[in-house]
């Protein structure tokens, strides 16, 4: 009865639904690296530009050569899949997903820029300790999340709604 | 369930058409095997494009391969 269960879902899985678990599970752990990294530096390291910039460039340096592995391994298990364009199903997904990504994406370039006035302007309680560099850790962490949200919404939708709305 | 309003017959046409398989259908009318598979069970109502290739691949007219339950 299991065996069957898991074959019909294998079954129902497209090429898409893989490439999109596949880039989910490489942001997520993206996401996990960058914040496991900050959380773990002392209060020097986090305010030390090079510190920062060195993390950001490794967490570029993994999202490329990780993109590049899973489009290879995408390749040797697609039958020439990887080369069809999206159907109307899809592309309803895609800009489903697409649109829940750029509201989380757009709220985060809202925080950053007002704690970066509240920072510049002083507006912020000076009894409280700031952390260097909060605007651009919110807008990595938005990227990193919208992408995800872009991700999960297209494969949870696919198999679980009758609306694209 | 269905969870539109929009019926089909397109397995039972399957069936009759020499037992087409999804993959077969889906290579025809130029989707995946997945949104014929929506399809067949209700859940995404498909444009008026594939409708009329679904239809044209079984040579039936739309009406018999889709079906309005609405009121």
């Amino acid at each position: 009865m299991e065996s069957n269960k898991l074959k019909s879902f294998l079954d129902s899985l497209s090429f898409r639904d893989l490439t999109l678990s596949l880039d989910l599970a490489i942001t997520l752990g993206i996401l996990y690296f960058y914040l496991s990294t900050l959380f773990a530096a002392s209060p020097d390291s986090l305010g030390d530009a090079a510190f920062i910039s060195g993390l950001l460039i490794k967490v570029v340096f993994f999202s490329i050569a990780l993109s590049i592995a899973s489009a290879l391994l995408l390749e040797f298990v697609s039958d020439k899949d990887s080369e069809k364009p999206l159907d109307e199903r899809e592309r309803q997904l895609s800009l489903l997903g697409s649109k829940h990504a750029l509201w989380i994406l757009q709220s985060g370039v809202c925080i950053a820029i007002v704690s970066y006035a509240a920072e510049a302007q002083g507006w912020a309680d000076s009894s409280q300790q700031t952390i260097p560099f909060f605007p651009l850790h919110v807008m990595v962490v938005a990227f990193c999340l919208s992408e995800i949200a872009n991700y999960a919404i297209q494969l949870v939708k696919s198999r679980m709604s009758a609306s694209y709305a | 369930m269905p969870d539109i309003a929009i019926s089909n017959n397109i397995k039972l046409l399957r069936f009759m058409q020499n037992e087409m398989t999804q993959k077969e259908l889906a290579d025809r009318v130029g989707v995946t095997r997945q949104t014929i598979m929506a399809i067949e069970a209700a859940k995404y109502s498909p444009s008026l494009e594939v409708a009329f290739k679904i239809a044209a691949v079984f040579g039936k007219p739309l009406e018999d391969v889709f079906q309005y339950q609405g009121s």
